[in-house]
């Protein structure tokens, strides 16, 4: 609508798209999307539009048509050619071109006008506006299904070109590093760095208080770690804990006390070798004698109390797991602000050891650190690779805190529950194989550097005895055996429907209500989670959709719910909610397959927003296939996210975006995704911006 | 029902907690100048439930001494002399944002929480507990204990934009430091009987301590401003567990004693998964925390925000806790949602048969209580804010009156409900939040 006078473009304004109702609109003129999807060539859009124009003649006085028609006309001059690579102005025509109906001159449809991103400055300060211009542009949700199709080349152009240039202003350097991380352990990372330390299999952490997510989602993230008065106390009775059992156990004592008096080596001498080693270990570096002095004074004093020698060499290694070295992961701060400096060699050890075994450095790992070769890159490869593929990796432990939180499965068991009136035969067996389904499927992935994209579809799935019995699958059609442990099998051509997330009960359950599955928490958890979309909160005042369980007894749940989406307000995010939900309905509460729910049969077959057809699970991963991309970023960000163990800013963007493209190139391929996390800029270095220091 | 000014009678009723003496004096039975012998503690309780209540059947009709009971009350029949209602409420503060976590981590503090997933996590103000802990929590081992429920739910809520630390918390000791609580009966009951008992077996912990502030003091110096606040926490803690066992092993004087011999006492099953018994050992540990004065500040959350329990365990009820608050008004669901806020208000009922049978001197722990109840919203299909469901029981040894519905006019601050509190268990702030004044009819 370039230069068009803004009475005309005013008057165009209402008549298209002003109200919701355009949306039913849409509905009631069915061919139209099939026809754009098709082709995108003008006369269709011109027809389309007409038909609006002359579906609405009955309210609309005449002018209005005809000033409709003018600006129609208008817009049959393409103003940026295809071929033509967009700079801010050129970017600009088209937005208005294509969003100026609803978000132009006095129109601010959804709050956002065009205005708001008219100068180009806007790239940097209204970042975040042209990150949700983007989003609705990559996710099709706008332009809506009604108004002037918007060729699908054209869109991927625009997007590239808002990615590119909203990245290359918030951050012209590319990928930067941020601040030198504080912060304690986690309880998950508390639990599995004694274990390491004190080798037992004891879980230290239990008593410890529960964490809560931040950041990008996760229990690491430094900013909602905090500290409460009873720290303390929980701290000192699980290291109590953990040493009282250590001690206990012949090999772990042994270890802690590997130096023993002798005659060319005094007990304090032998004390000391005891707790430097211990001490090394547990600060994750070495350490110097004036730090190890206090330790060895604890030790003097508690022997001078007619303790014997082990016994005070484990009470002194109580300070030392109480020592805030010890509970706080730190980096030192770079000797000068604004200029962006390595990790010392330990610090990395410790960023990549909490990263991808939640725990700390072991002992190869520490001698890398130690030799101060991990700053090479092909050593760091080879220490990645190593901890994502080695005979004992801990990796399922990161991989179990990384994928709970992210999908939310770790709430199974734990905040989600499943009925015990209906679901008494499952038990906690059942439980743990639905929550760790996922996680092993991650792992697998990364082991055998497989594609990220198995997540969304695969031939294979995990399995145990217990998912058996809630899959309801025969154990004679798979190949493979399987009992306790769960095990990678082959799919048959009948439950291939099983390969990929979706297809897991863990992920089905947790959006699902305790005694009916629901199509809005599924649908909103594919955005959410796959795709990245975290769509509004219901305005207030609304009741949210799901709750028409109980009426209607008639119907099928989907029925009802798309009674619902009349409702232009809701549909304008139920739409993009809903089908997507649809396509799991196959599936009942707890992940089970199913024809029919107890409306009638399930019609698996549901139509998105912008008119694309699914046709139930296999349509979906069809669907988020064709999706890759964005997946690929949903992941890479979550994965540098939990990496770094703090919010992402803005100009961590740029890492999302190497990574992804790293991925691209490499056939999506599990270790390129880690590989590019840890060979990032904001993994590598610390920057501490110059209004930050102290 | 607005305050000006804190009554003169008020500033007089506190004094006797002002004058106080901490810890230490007050527990070799010194004259305190109070009117009140100084082994009658007083204590500050805080329940809450998530999700709101059924709007329509929950506040009484009458005011003053002349109520009677709606349904959702009727399990406070044999309380009515206990319990106050109080109407017309809110925290003008928590208008905002979104439905549950704007509310819900507000609910004792009366301020507006800053939207964040992580980066800047602040509540905007201290919570009312932590305010009576200021005062109360010099006397007893633990200042305040913080109880719970239910596990926090994996991730952020994207969907609003908060991270569920807010919906996970009421007690805020400074606004950006919530506290932690505990979820499991059996470890509350564990860390008590330690307490009480004074010191653990063998040799002293207290050397390690000293130990740990030097460690700190050296990675401190080493830290940014915001590191050091975050370092400077842990070192607190530390310090306080010190002087925790400083007082409990110095062999000169037993300052402080415990009223119970945890060693006759049953321990709680360890980690029970099932809600209402989870919940009803919760209930219990409270009562003996009270009863044995490890503590005289607790607050206990039924459920964090948007709590997903299950109440299928309740005759006539299928769904979750907050499904079922989205009631649209439809009658099965408002009869389901009546039956889960009936359920708590039984517990609540429970607490305080439980409190009232236990004997301090010539009155009961209840007696020497003030114990709130209730929810950050009203109904929760609206998530409305206004007109709190709020229940306060107790008399605070003498200074509150219960037993009355005390209707307020709409939208007076529930900071004026926290005022009352403070004040009637000896914390004589002049204000709290956005208070206009203590509500002068709880008083007795």
């Amino acid at each position: 609508m370039l230069r068009c006078p803004v009475r005309i473009r005013f008057a165009f304004n209402l008549f298209t798209g002003q109200d919701r109702g355009c949306l039913v609109y849409s509905r009631s003129f069915p061919t139209a999307t099939a026809i754009e999807s098709q082709s995108a060539s003008r006369p269709v859009v011109l027809m389309k539009n007409l038909w609006l124009c002359a579906n609405r003649t009955a309210r609309c006085p005449p002018i209005f048509l005809a000033a409709a028609l003018a600006v129609l006309m208008h817009l049959q001059c393409p103003i940026v050619s295809a071929d033509q690579a967009f700079d801010f102005p050129g970017a600009t025509k088209v937005l208005e071109q294509t969003c100026g109906e609803c978000h132009a001159g006095g129109s601010m449809e959804g709050g956002f006008s065009l205005t708001q991103v008219a100068a180009e400055i806007s790239l940097r300060d209204n970042f975040e506006r042209w990150q949700k211009m983007l989003q609705r542009l990559t996710d099709r949700s706008m332009p809506p299904a009604d108004a002037a199709p918007f060729p699908q080349d054209r869109r991927n152009e625009l997007a590239a070109w808002i990615r590119a240039a909203t990245l290359k202003a918030i951050s012209p350097e590319g990928p930067v590093a941020g601040p030198p991380l504080l912060r304690r352990l986690a309880r998950h990372e508390y639990s599995h760095t004694i274990r390491d330390l004190l080798n037992i299999h004891f879980d230290a952490g239990q008593g410890l208080p529960e964490d809560t997510a931040g950041g990008e989602g996760f229990n690491n993230a430094a900013e909602t770690l905090t500290i409460a008065p009873i720290h303390a106390e929980k701290y000192l009775e699980a290291a109590i804990g953990a040493l009282d059992y250590a001690s206990r156990e012949i090999g772990a004592r042994k270890g802690l006390l590997s130096a023993r008096p002798s005659e060319s080596q005094p007990e304090s001498d032998a004390a000391k070798v005891n707790l430097r080693d211990l001490c090394s270990k547990a600060f994750r570096r070495p350490v110097t004698d004036a730090e190890l002095e206090p330790f060895c004074k604890l030790f003097r004093e508690a022997r001078a109390d007619q303790q014997s020698f082990d016994e005070a060499v484990l009470y002194a290694m109580r300070g030392v797991l109480i020592a805030p070295s010890f509970l706080f992961i730190h980096e030192s701060h770079p000797a000068r602000p604004g200029t962006a400096e390595p990790l010392t060699d330990h610090e990395l050890a410790v960023r990549l050891s909490y990263f991808l075994w939640a725990s700390t450095p072991d002992e190869e790992l520490r001698r890398a650190a130690d030799a101060g070769t991990l700053q090479n890159e092909d050593e760091l490869k080879k220490q990645t690779l190593r901890l994502l593929t080695a005979r004992g990796t801990h990796l399922l432990d990161s991989m179990n805190s990384f994928v709970g939180s992210w999908l939310g499965t770790a709430d199974l068991g734990q905040s989600k529950h499943f009925d015990p009136e209906r679901y008494s035969w499952i038990k906690d067996p059942h439980v743990d194989a639905l929550r760790n389904q996922p996680v092993y499927a991650m792992e697998t992935i990364l082991e055998k550097n497989e594609s990220i994209l198995s997540l969304i579809d695969a031939p294979w799935t995990l399995l145990n005895n217990e998912l058996a019995r809630v899959y309801q699958i025969k154990k004679d059609k798979i190949k493979e055996q399987f009992v306790q442990h769960l095990v990678r099998v082959n799919l048959p051509d009948e439950y291939r429907y099983r390969g990929g997330l979706l297809g897991m009960g863990g992920v089905l359950a947790v959006s699902s209500y305790p005694r009916r599955s629901s199509p809005v928490l599924r649908g909103t958890w594919v955005l959410e989670k796959l795709l990245g979309i975290d769509l509004p909160p219901p305005p207030p005042n609304i009741p949210s959709l799901d709750e028409s369980k109980e009426i209607a007894s008639a119907k099928t749940l989907r029925a009802r719910l798309e009674q619902h989406r009349e409702n232009a307000a809701c549909a304008s995010c139920h739409d993009r909610i809903d089908p997507l939900g649809f396509a799991l309905e196959n599936f009942d509460e707890i992940g089970r397959w199913r024809d029919k729910d107890d409306g009638g049969p399930i019609d698996p077959l549901t139509r998105l927003a912008d008119g694309t057809e699914i046709k139930g699970i296999e349509g979906l991963k069809q669907h988020l296939l064709s999706e890759k991309e964005t997946f690929a970023r949903v992941l890479s960000r979550k994965m540098l996210g939990y990496a770094l163990g703090r919010s992402l800013q803005n100009s961590d963007l740029c890492t999302v975006e190497s990574i992804v493209t790293r991925l691209k190139d490499n056939e999506y391929r599990g270790q390129e995704l880690i590989l590019g996390v840890v060979m990032s800029e904001p993994f590598r270095k610390k920057l501490l911006k110059k209004e930050e220091t102290q | 029902m607005r305050h000006s000014q804190v009554s003169r009678r008020t500033v007089l009723r506190g004094v006797g907690a002002v004058l106080a003496l901490p810890w230490l004096e007050a527990l070799r039975g010194e004259t305190t100048g109070s009117e009140k012998p100084a082994d009658q503690p007083t204590r500050f309780a805080a329940l809450f439930f998530p999700n709101g209540v059924r709007e329509d059947r929950w506040t009484p009709e009458g005011t003053g001494v002349d109520w009677e009971l709606t349904p959702q009350l009727e399990p406070l029949c044999g309380h009515m002399e206990d319990v106050s209602v109080v109407s017309g409420l809110w925290h003008e503060a928590c208008d905002t944002g979104d439905g549950h976590y704007v509310k819900d981590a507000a609910w004792l503090t009366g301020t507006t929480i800053t939207k964040t997933t992580g980066v800047n996590l602040n509540s905007g103000g201290v919570s009312a507990d932590q305010v009576a802990a200021q005062v109360l929590g010099e006397r007893t081992p633990l200042p305040s204990l913080e109880l719970g429920i239910e596990p926090v739910r994996a991730g952020v809520d994207g969907v609003v934009g908060y991270t569920r630390v807010y919906g996970a918390h009421i007690a805020w000791r400074s606004p950006t430091q919530p506290l932690a609580k505990e979820i499991n009966p059996r470890s509350v009951f564990e860390r008590m009987t330690r307490v009480a008992s004074g010191r653990s077996a063998g040799r002293s912990n207290r050397p390690l301590l000293d130990l740990v502030s030097e460690d700190g003091n050296r990675l401190r110096a080493t830290l940014g401003r915001n590191d050091q606040h975050r370092l400077d926490q842990y070192l607190d803690s530390v310090r306080s567990l010190e002087q925790r066992l400083e007082r409990a092993e110095s062999p000169a004087e037993k300052p402080w004693k415990s009223r119970v011999d945890f060693s006759k006492r049953e321990p709680p099953v360890d980690d029970p998964q099932e809600h209402a018994q989870r919940v009803r050992l919760m209930l219990d540990v409270i009562a003996l925390a009270f009863e044995s004065d490890v503590t005289r500040v607790i607050t206990f959350m039924f459920g964090n925000s948007v709590s997903s329990v299950n109440y299928a365990f309740l005759d006539g009820v299928t769904e979750s806790h907050h499904e079922t608050s989205h009631h649209q008004n439809k009658p099965e669901k408002l009869d389901q949602y009546q039956k889960i806020s009936t359920w708590h208000v039984a517990q609540y009922a429970y607490l305080l048969e439980k409190l009232k049978s236990l004997p301090e001197g010539n009155s009961n722990v209840l007696d020497n209580s003030a114990i709130l109840f209730g929810s950050a919203l009203r109904d929760g299909n609206k998530h409305s804010p206004h007109d709190l469901p709020l229940l306060l029981a107790g008399r605070a040894s003498g200074r509150l009156k219960p037993g009355q519905h005390v209707r307020a006019t709409k939208d007076n601050p529930m900071a004026n409900l926290l005022l009352t509190m403070l004040h009637s268990v000896g914390a004589q702030k002049s204000h709290f939040a956005d208070s206009t004044g203590p509500i002068e009819q709880l008083f007795a």
